[in-house]
């Protein structure tokens, strides 16, 4: 968009060049502006509640809003509304001032109608949330706070383990103040419920929460379960493709992808699965997350495995952290199993299966239980499912990433009416299946790293009336990642007291 | 109408690949994912002779400024030669969706205007989409250019 500027009282004024009718002003790209500094507060100008609703706590674009240009201009004009520029030329190039990115290559230009610039900038990294660029303002509420109702009320009325029971109280006793706290919790130790407590200290302190976690299938599992424990709660999800971005909560919950909408929003941030690609990854999706938090909040990180950085800062207590060693039910994790199988890469070739691997599948069969057969790589999920099915008469099928059938094969292995699922490591996390085996095709690949093995051997044993899963890593040559995996989890069990 | 436009030439068919690649451009506004095409495109332009004159397909005013930019125009500068954006909608053409299916057909108004008729007379034109569908739109934009003077006007787009 093109902006006038012009000085009124001393004050430099900005404005759509659509709504200034003085053709003496010359109109400019948003982004060649001199520095804007937000209007004064006028008291007395009535402002649209809907729209302090919609912006508080974020940055949005101007095609965010579903208002006309004209009121967003007034609230800016009277101190409610402030004009940030949403991509910045740096010394070394640009700067997306809503995601962070400040890679070259993630940067491009196009003739633009709204600036009339043949090279308006924008950024490519954070272009499935409406394009930012040079010349698109980031609208922030600069006016007052939203004011959130108090009665909040948990109403889960279940009990904690003794090892969720002291996460728990960590957890409460930190909110309200600054800082960081690591819940290290054992795949299957119950970590929402340990949310609880704390989430509900927070919300009656007037605090504004959020809970983020790297992928969709999360927010759309815990979203219900929260919005039971805290029925009073205005709680409202973000994912691509959610709809209730309007409505004001005090609790959301949202994809880490998501937070790039949001601008110092939240006194507590949860992040769960602080070590699950793409966010350890992704260092955008970190800035995505000191953005949406205020300079006081509190951020609480959850994982099962956390990277080797974060474990060197509990070490060194720079950290604080808390320990759930044990499972909801009070058995052991699993112990994997090494099984070696030879050459699995020469044998697959040939159109064969190691002969240790093929052993264990008609045992598998016999037994009845579920498996998910975990491999190394997509390029060979097809051959190994169809190797299997000439041996076995049991429903066997694959799911990977890009499968359109991912969400419909889940539920069915969930169901059980597949039996075998050959999988890429998109399982690794979060699906929950009783009676269920898990085996590693392929173990030494290296694509398996010690997180991984740990993740998907968490898969096995997690419900109370069948604990003890079978976890099999079948390999040529141990590599030092299952070796590792096996002392995380010995070391993990062997705290817990077993 | 049917003569009007010569020739019409797609680089590829619209799959669903080039469908998403389409709409990653039009509607997600990734303009740069276009340069992708653009050492084929000129690969096929070798044959066209240097005075024929590049004019894209162009958006509504609406449109145009809801998206920024016209795709039609992004692929066309991938040529490599100069794009003379001399066609525009006709104002009155959202109202026109809203007639009737036999009111439409027996309209006489084109969806399109010729803004510079000297810049066309006696020169031959190609006309550049990103998609062909039913050819109309590419028809009814040759129509005033030939009603402008032109000599010939032919076609190309990504996909069909
Ligand atoms: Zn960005
Ligand atoms: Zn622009």
């Amino acid at each position: 968009m093109r902006f006038v500027s012009y000085f009124l009282n001393d004050r430099l004024i900005v404005a759509p060049e659509t709504l200034v009718e003085n053709l003496d002003f010359t109109p400019v790209p948003f982004g060649e502006l001199p520095q804007i500094e937000p209007q004064l507060l006028n008291s007395s100008f009535k402002y649209d509640e809907k729209l302090q609703q919609v912006l508080y706590g974020k940055m949005l674009l101007f095609d965010e809003l579903q208002l006309p240009l004209k009121t967003i201009q007034e609230h800016f004009e009277n101190g409610f509304v402030m004009y940030n520029q949403g991509v910045i030329k740096t010394k070394y190039g640009w700067q997306c001032k809503r995601c962070g990115n400040e890679k070259y290559h993630l940067f491009a230009s196009f003739s633009c109608f709204r600036c009339k610039s043949e090279n308006c900038v924008y950024c490519r990294n954070c272009i499935m949330m409406v394009r930012v660029s040079v010349c698109s303002p980031l609208l922030s509420w600069i006016g007052p706070d939203v004011k959130h109702k108090s009665d909040h009320q948990l109403m889960w009325r279940g009990e904690l383990s003794a090892g969720q029971q002291i996460a728990s109280d960590c957890f409460v006793e930190q909110v309200g103040n600054s800082g960081e706290l690591l819940i290290w919790a054992v795949c299957g130790a119950g970590k929402t419920e340990v949310l609880f407590h704390g989430i509900e200290k927070a919300l009656k302190m007037g605090l504004r929460v959020c809970i983020a976690t790297p992928r969709t299938d999360v927010v759309l599992e815990l979203a219900p379960r929260i919005k039971e424990a805290f029925p009073n709660t205005l709680i409202v999800s973000y994912y691509g493709g959610s709809k209730e971005r309007e409505t004001p909560a005090q609790l959301v919950i949202s994809t880490t992808h998501q937070l790039y909408r949001f601008k110092q929003a939240f006194n507590l941030m949860i992040v769960d699965e602080v070590d699950a690609f793409p966010y350890s990854y992704d260092k955008t999706l970190q800035h995505a997350v000191s953005g949406s938090v205020r300079n006081d909040a509190l951020r609480l990180y959850l994982s099962a495995t956390p990277s080797g950085k974060m474990k060197k800062q509990v070490t060194q207590n720079k950290l604080p952290c808390v320990k759930i060693p044990i499972r909801f039910h009070g058995f052991p994790l699993p112990e994997p199993k090494m099984v070696w199988s030879g050459e699995w890469k020469k044998r697959l070739e040939r159109g064969k299966l190691p002969p240790a691997f093929l052993k264990w599948i008609k045992s598998q069969v016999v037994s009845e239980r579920r498996a998910m057969i975990f491999v190394p790589s997509v390029s060979i999920i097809e051959k190994v499912t169809e190797l299997i099915r000439g041996h076995v008469e049991v429903i066997v099928d694959f799911v990977h990433a890009e499968d359109p059938l991912r969400k419909d094969k889940v539920a069915r292995f969930r169901q059980g009416d597949i039996q075998l699922l050959v999988t890429t490591t998109i399982l690794e996390r979060g699906v929950t299946v009783p009676f269920l085996d898990v085996v590693i095709f392929g173990a030494d690949h290296e694509v398996f790293s010690e997180s991984a093995l740990v993740q998907m051997a968490g898969r096995a044993g997690r419900s109370k009336d069948d604990h003890n899963g079978q976890v099999l890593f079948f390999h040529y040559g141990k590599s030092l990642s299952m070796l590792n995996a096996i002392k995380h989890i010995r070391h993990m069990n062997e705290e817990a007291g077993f | 109408m049917a003569g009007v436009l010569q020739q019409n030439r797609s680089l590829y068919v619209y799959n669903d690949f080039l469908k998403e690649v389409i709409s990653k451009i039009k509607y997600r506004g990734d303009a740069e994912l276009v340069k992708g095409f653009y050492p084929v495109m000129r690969s096929k332009l070798k044959g066209i002779s240097g005075d024929t004159i590049l004019v894209p397909i162009p958006l509504s005013n609406e449109r145009h400024y809801e998206r920024r930019f016209n795709q039609a125009d992004i692929i066309a500068r991938g040529f490599n030669r100069d794009v003379h954006n001399l066609l525009e909608r006709n104002a009155h053409e959202e109202k026109q969706s809203k007639k009737n299916r036999l009111e439409r057909m027996k309209k006489k108004d084109n969806p399109f205007i010729v803004i510079d008729n000297n810049s066309i007379r006696g020169h031959s034109v190609l006309l550049i989409d990103d998609v062909y569908t039913t050819g109309s739109t590419l028809r009814y934009a040759a129509k005033v250019l030939i009603e402008a003077g032109a000599i010939s006007v032919s076609s190309i787009t990504l996909g069909r």
